[in-house]
C-alpha cells in the first residue's frame, strides 16, 4: 500500500536512469526491476508489480480511510502485481496536489474527489472515459442506481464511476418533535400534505428561547442546496432555464451553462420565503450561527438544537459516529407551492486520471471499488448510500444500527427509495465550471440572507454575477 | 555559473598572491563566498520556477495540458474583471490600515514586555502563544467570538455600552474590521524582533540622557526608536510584503465573504489556480502584484534613508 | 549607575518613576492578556472536556467532569509519535541550516562591500515578493526530476542558502552595530570570517535566537510543504496529521484535536520560553 523506503530508493534509481516517472515501474524495462520469476514474459505487459496510485481526500470520514486501508490490502492480495498507494490529502489541497502530479507528469490511476463533480475535471480534459472499460469488462450499469450513472454521464459517455447516491431529505430530532407536540413529518414522498406550510407550522411549534443563547432551539434549517435549487424546484423553476423545472435545463445535459434566469420573479418569491425564515417568522437560525455551530460540532444538526435539517444522506457517517443523546429520523422533502418535491442527488464518483501511467491496473481498481467486493464494505462501514443497489439492504443495516434512530425500516426505505423515484441530479455533479459559480452563489446571496439589501435587489445582483461568468 | 567567477581569484588568493589583490577586491570576493549558499541555492531551486511562472503568465496552462502561449490575454481579462480590482481594495485597504497599527502596537508591546518586573517571562511566554496556536483552532475561536449574537466580542460591546455589536463576519461592512482585530491578536514576529532589537542599544544612551534629565518618553523618542529604526524598516517592509500576501486566515475565517468584502488578492489568485484550474491566470496574478511590491519595496528602502540611522553605516 | 551617587533624594524619586513605570506597563498589558488568553483558555479548558460538553454552545469555559484520557486518546488515534519525530527532524535541519547560511549571507550584505552588492539585495528580496502558490508547481516538477519526492529533501535541502526573510534580518541586525568593533579587529588582522565567528557572532545572540525561534516555528507549522512533497503516511508531520485528524464535514472530536493541538504546540512554546534568556541577554555594544 504504501511505499517502503527500499521501494522508494528503486525508484528513485529509476528516475535516475532517465526515465521520467518515479513512483511506477514502467513499460520499458529498468535496469533495476527484474522481472518476477513465473511470470509469462509477453512484451507489452508490465515487466514487474505495476504501482498505481490512489488520491484521495482524508478529512471526510476517519471510517472512509479506514475502509480504504483495509479494502486497498485486500484487493492487493487478489492482485499480486498491483500495488496501490494510497494518497490522502485534505480537502482545501486537494486540487494543488492533484495539479502538482499532473505537472509533474505523474497524475494518480485513481481520483476520489468527493464533492467535486466530473465536469470542471473533463472540461480540463483531466479524466480518461471509461466506456471501452465497461464494455471490455462487460458490465453492467444497470446493477447501478439510474440517477447516479445518468449524473456522471454525457452525450451517452460515462466520465466517472459512482460509488455513493444520496439524496437530500430532512434530518428530524424526534425529541425536539415530541417536546413542541408536533407532528413528525410523513415517510412518504407522494404525502401532499408534507408542504411548505406544514414545514413552517412544524418549525414554529419547536422554536424556543430565541433570546437565550444557552437555551435556543430553532425549528428548522433550510438549506437550499447549489444555488438555491432545491428551494427553486419547490417553486416549479430552474435558475438556468426560464421554461420551468430542470428537465428543461440544457446545461444539465450539456455541462455548458449559457443562459441563468436568478432574477424571474418565482426565483426571487422563493427567496424571500428563505430569508423570512430567519428574519421575520425567526425560526431558523443566521447564518452565522449555523457557521458557528457547524465549526463547533461539524454539523449543527447534530448539537440537539435545531428541530429539522436539509442534507444529503451522506451526513449518516457523522451520526453514525456522533453518539447523539437524541431520537432521530428522516423525512422526505416538503412539496412547495407548485406541487413539486423533486429530489436533488448527490454522488460521489470516482474517475480514472487522464494520463496516468496505469490507466488499466487503475480501472481493476476501480472497477474492485465500485462493483466488487470492494464496494461491499464501503456500503457497511461508511454511511454513505451506495449506487450499487444491491448493496442498498447492507447498507440499511447500518442505518438501523445508528444510535437513537426512531424509524422503521420499512419508513426508512420509503424515504430512500421514494427519494430516487422523483430525483434529478444535483447542478454541482454535472455542469462544468461549477466551483466558479459555486462561489459566485455564497458570495452574491450573503446580503440578502443577512436581511442587508431587499430579495428582489439582491437576486438582480445574483443575476449580473451569474450573467458576467456565463458571457466571460 | 557567476558564481564560480567570482571564487576562483581567490583561489589564488589562498596561493599567496593576495598582493596583487586590493583590499577592495579581496572584500568583494569574500562578499561571493559568504552569499554563495544562498546564491547557488537561489539559482537551483528558486530562479527555475520564478521563470516558469513568469512564462505560465503569458500562456493558458491548467498543469493538465500543455501550457499554450496567449500572450497578454491573462492580463486583459484581469482588466476587466470586477472582482480582481475588488480584490485589490480590499487587500490594500487592510494592508493600509493593518500594517502601521500593527507596526505601532508591536512597537509598544515590545517596550512593555522589556520592562524588567517579575515573572516577565512567563508573561511573554503568554503573549507568544497565539503565534504557535494550530489554525484550526484559531479559526474556530474567531468564529465564536465574532458570532454577533453570542459572541464574546459583542457581549463585551453590550456590557460596556448597552448598545448591540454588528454582525462582524456577516456583514459587508464589519468583516474588515473583524479580519484586522483578528490580524492583530497575539504577538507576530514582529514584537519578537523589536524585543531583540531593544537589546542592541547601548546603555550607556540611556545613562548619558538620564544624567541630562531625559523623561522616559523622550528616551524612547530620542533614543530607542532611532537605535531600532534599521529593525523597524525590516518589519515595515516585512509587514508590508505580508500583508499584501494575505491568506490562510481569510481562507478559514471568511473565505473571503460576504458579497467579495474580504476577497483578499491571494484567496482569488488561490481560487484561480486550484478551484478554476487556472494557473496562468493565476500566474499573470502573482506577477502583477510581484511588480507593485516591488515598486512599494524600493519606494520604501529609497526613502528610508531619511529616517533609518544605521550605526555601522556601509 | 553613575546617578546613585550623585544625590540621594533625587534616587528616590528616580526609583518611584521607574516603578511606577513599570508598574503602569504591566497595567497596560493586563487587557491584552485577556484578549491573548481567551482562546487558549478555551482550548485548555476543551482538551479536558467530553465531546457532549465541547459541543456546547455557546462553550462552557470550566471541564465538568475533568477529562484526563483525552491526551492518550488523541494521542494514539493516529501515530502521532512519530509525526513529532518527524516534524522535530525537519525542524531542526532547518533552524541549523538556515541561521548559519542566512547569518552569513546578512552579514556578507551588511559589512562587506562588492560590485552587484545592492542588485543581489533586491533579487533576495524579491524572492518574498512572488505568493507561493505559482512557483509551487514548477517546483514540484524540478524535486520530481530529482526524484525527491516522498522524502524531507525538497523541505529541507532549498534552505540551505537561508531564507530571505531572515537574511533581511541578520543585516538589519548587523548594521545597528557600530563600525569601530570591525575596523578594530581587522587592524588585529582579524580575517572577515574570524570577524563572523569571533565577533560578530557572540554579539548576536538575541537576533540569533529571534530567527531560530521563528525559523522552529515556521517549520513546525508549516503544511503546505510536507501535503505536497509527502505521501506516505510514515513520513506525516504534524501539521498534516492535525489536518487528518479533523474532518471538515464530520463531527470533529474537538476535545481530542485541542489534546493533541496542545502537545504540539509545547516544542515552540518550550523553545520561546528557554530562549528568552539569550533573547535577551542584553549584550551591551561598548567602544570604551
Amino acid at each position: 500500500m504504501k511505499l517502503s523506503r527500499r521501494d522508494f530508493l528503486k525508484s528513485a534509481t529509476i528516475g535516475a536512469a532517465g526515465v521520467a516517472l518515479a513512483a511506477c515501474a514502467s513499460p520499458t524495462p529498468a535496469p533495476t526491476t527484474a522481472p518476477k520469476a513465473g511470470e509469462p514474459t509477453k512484451p507489452p505487459a508490465p515487466a514487474g508489480p505495476v504501482t498505481i496510485t490512489y488520491l484521495v481526500r482524508t478529512d471526510i470520514q476517519p471510517t472512509l480511510i479506514k475502509w480504504g486501508e483495509q479494502t486497498v490490502d485486500e484487493f492487493q492480495k487478489k492482485n499480486s502485481n498491483i500495488k496501490v498507494e494510497m494518497v490522502g490529502v485534505p480537502w482545501g489541497d486537494y486540487n494543488a496536489k492533484l495539479l502538482a502530479m499532473y505537472a509533474a507528469g505523474t497524475p494518480p490511476e485513481v481520483s476520489a474527489n468527493y464533492a467535486a463533480g466530473f465536469g470542471t475535471f473533463l472540461v480540463n480534459k483531466a479524466i480518461t472515459n471509461l466506456d471501452d472499460y465497461i464494455k471490455a469488462d462487460k458490465v453492467d450499469l444497470n446493477v447501478l442506481e439510474k440517477s447516479a450513472v445518468d449524473s456522471v454521464t454525457r452525450d451517452g459517455k460515462l466520465w466517472a464511476l459512482p460509488l455513493a447516491n444520496q439524496p437530500m431529505v430532512f434530518f428530524y430530532n424526534k425529541d425536539l418533535f415530541d417536546q413542541a407536540g408536533a407532528k413528525i413529518p410523513t415517510a412518504d414522498w407522494t404525502d401532499k400534505s408534507w408542504n411548505h406550510d406544514a414545514f413552517v407550522t412544524a418549525s414554529k411549534a419547536i422554536s424556543k428561547d430565541m433570546d437565550d443563547p444557552k437555551k435556543a432551539v430553532w425549528g428548522s434549517v433550510y438549506t437550499e442546496s447549489h444555488f438555491g435549487t432545491l428551494l427553486f424546484w419547490r417553486y416549479g423553476v430552474d435558475p438556468l432555464n426560464n421554461q420551468g423545472g430542470p428537465d428543461k435545463t440544457a446545461a444539465y445535459k450539456t455541462g455548458k451553462v449559457t443562459e441563468v434566469f436568478f432574477d424571474q420573479p418565482k426565483c426571487i418569491e422563493a427567496m424571500q420565503w428563505l430569508v423570512d425564515l430567519t428574519h421575520k417568522l425567526k425560526v431558523s437560525p443566521r447564518t452565522s450561527d449555523t457557521d458557528a455551530l457547524n465549526q463547533a460540532v461539524g454539523w449543527s444538526f447534530l448539537s440537539g438544537r435545531i428541530g429539522m435539517f436539509s442534507e444529503g444522506t451522506w451526513r449518516l457517517g457523522d451520526i453514525f459516529k456522533a453518539n447523539l443523546n437524541f431520537k432521530w429520523g428522516m423525512a422526505p422533502l416538503p412539496f412547495g407551492p407548485s406541487g413539486s418535491n423533486l429530489c436533488p442527488i448527490y454522488n460521489d464518483s470516482w474517475m480514472l486520471c487522464a494520463k496516468s501511467k496505469n490507466p488499466d491496473a487503475g480501472w481493476k481498481f476501480l472497477k474492485y471499488v465500485g462493483l466488487e467486493e470492494g464496494a461491499k464494505l464501503y456500503a457497511e462501514v461508511t454511511g454513505f448510500m451506495p449506487a450499487k443497489k444491491d448493496l442498498f439492504d447492507l447498507f440499511y443495516d447500518s442505518v438501523m444500527k445508528a444510535k437513537g434512530f426512531s424509524m422503521t425500516r420499512e419508513d426508512m426505505i420509503k424515504v430512500f427509495t421514494g427519494g430516487f423515484k422523483d430525483a434529478f441530479p444535483t447542478p454541482g455533479k454535472t455542469i462544468d465550471r461549477f466551483p466558479e459559480f459555486n462561489t459566485a452563489w455564497n458570495q452574491t446571496t450573503a446580503p440578502i440572507k443577512n436581511a442587508e439589501v431587499k430579495v428582489e435587489e439582491g437576486m438582480k445582483a445574483v443575476q449580473a454575477k451569474f450573467k458576467s461568468l456565463v458571457t466571460s | 555559473m557567476a558564481v564560480a567567477d567570482q571564487i576562483s581569484p581567490s583561489k589564488s588568493f589562498f596561493r599567496g598572491r593576495k598582493f596583487h589583490l586590493s583590499l577592495e577586491k579581496q572584500e568583494a570576493v569574500w562578499f561571493y563566498i559568504f552569499i554563495a549558499p544562498w546564491l547557488i541555492a537561489f539559482c537551483i531551486f528558486t530562479l527555475g520556477p520564478m521563470v516558469a511562472s513568469l512564462y505560465f503568465a503569458f500562456t493558458k496552462y491548467n498543469a493538465i495540458q500543455p501550457a499554450e502561449w496567449i500572450g497578454v490575454r491573462n492580463f486583459i481579462s484581469l482588466y476587466n474583471d470586477p472582482v480582481f480590482w475588488k480584490s485589490i481594495k480590499v487587500t490594500f485597504t487592510f494592508a493600509g490600515i493593518f500594517v502601521p497599527l500593527n507596526l505601532v502596537i508591536s512597537l509598544f508591546l515590545a517596550a512593555m514586555l522589556n520592562l524588567k518586573v517579575p515573572a516577565m517571562r512567563l508573561l511573554r511566554t503568554v503573549y507568544y502563544l497565539p503565534s504557535v496556536l494550530p489554525e484550526v483552532v484559531t479559526g474556530l475561536v474567531w468564529i465564536w467570538i465574532f458570532n454577533p449574537d453570542f459572541g464574546l466580542l459583542n457581549y463585551i460591546i453590550y456590557l460596556l455600552t448597552g448598545i448591540k455589536g454588528p454582525n462582524w463576519l456577516g456583514s459587508e461592512a464589519w468583516v474588515m474590521p473583524a479580519v484586522i482585530i483578528s490580524a492583530l491578536w497575539g504577538m507576530g514576529s514582529g514584537v519578537i524582533i523589536f524585543l531583540a532589537s531593544l537589546q542592541g542599544v547601548p546603555t550607556e544612551l540611556y545613562e548619558a540622557a538620564e544624567l541630562d534629565g531625559a523623561s522616559v518618553f523622550d528616551r524612547y523618542f530620542h533614543i530607542t526608536i532611532p537605535m531600532i529604526s534599521p529593525v523597524i524598516l525590516f518589519n515595515l517592509l516585512m509587514g508590508t510584503i505580508g500583508a499584501l500576501q494575505t491568506f490562510a486566515r481569510i481562507y478559514v475565517m471568511t473565505s473571503g465573504g460576504p458579497n467579495y468584502a474580504s476577497y483578499f488578492y491571494n484567496l482569488y489568485l488561490y481560487t484561480n489556480a486550484f478551484s478554476y484550474f487556472r494557473l496562468g491566470l493565476a500566474s499573470a496574478q502573482a506577477w502583477i502584484l510581484f511588480v507593485v511590491i516591488m515598486a512599494l519595496t524600493m519606494l520604501i528602502l529609497r526613502t528610508s534613508g531619511r529616517w533609518v540611522y544605521y550605526a555601522g553605516g556601509r | 549607575m553613575t546617578a546613585i551617587t550623585s544625590s540621594r533624594k533625587f534616587v528616590i524619586g528616580k526609583r518611584a518613576q521607574s516603578i511606577l513605570y513599570r508598574g503602569l506597563g504591566l497595567l497596560l498589558l493586563m487587557p491584552g492578556l485577556a484578549w491573548v488568553l481567551m482562546p487558549t483558555a478555551w482550548m485548555f479548558s476543551a482538551a479536558f472536556s467530553t465531546m457532549a460538553q465541547v459541543m456546547r454552545f455557546p462553550p462552557d469555559l470550566i471541564p465538568n467532569p475533568w477529562v484526563w484520557t483525552n491526551f492518550y486518546e488523541g494521542f494514539t488515534f493516529l501515530p502521532f509519535g512519530r509525526y513529532y519525530l518527524n516534524s522535530l527532524y525537519i525542524a531542526v535541519s532547518r533552524v541549523i541550516l538556515q541561521v548559519f547560511a542566512a547569518s552569513l549571507t546578512g552579514y556578507a550584505f551588511a559589512r562587506l562591500r562588492a560590485p552587484g552588492r545592492d542588485f543581489l539585495f533586491i533579487v533576495v528580496l524579491s524572492t518574498l515578493m512572488l505568493p507561493y502558490t505559482v512557483t509551487m508547481i514548477p517546483q514540484f516538477v524540478l524535486f520530481k526530476n530529482l526524484s525527491w519526492i516522498n522524502t524531507y529533501l525538497p523541505l529541507i535541502i532549498p534552505h540551505l542558502g537561508g531564507s530571505a526573510f531572515l537574511i533581511f534580518l541578520f543585516r538589519q541586525f548587523f548594521r545597528t552595530i557600530q563600525e569601530d568593533i570591525f575596523e578594530a579587529a581587522r587592524l588585529d588582522g582579524c580575517g572577515y570570517f574570524a570577524i563572523y565567528l569571533r565577533i560578530l557572532m557572540p554579539l548576536s545572540m538575541p537576533v540569533i535566537t529571534t530567527a531560530s525561534i521563528l525559523v522552529f516555528q515556521n517549520a513546525w507549522q508549516d503544511l503546505i510543504g510536507p501535503l505536497i512533497y509527502i505521501n506516505s503516511t510514515k513520513l506525516y508531520t504534524l501539521p498534516i496529521g492535525l489536518a487528518t485528524f479533523r474532518s471538515s464535514f464530520g463531527s470533529s472530536p474537538w476535545n481530542l484535536i485541542m489534546a493533541v493541538s496542545m502537545l504540539v504546540a509545547l516544542p515552540p512554546i518550550a523553545l520561546f520560553f528557554l530562549g528568552q534568556r539569550y533573547m535577551l541577554a542584553g549584550i551591551v555594544v561598548t567602544d570604551k
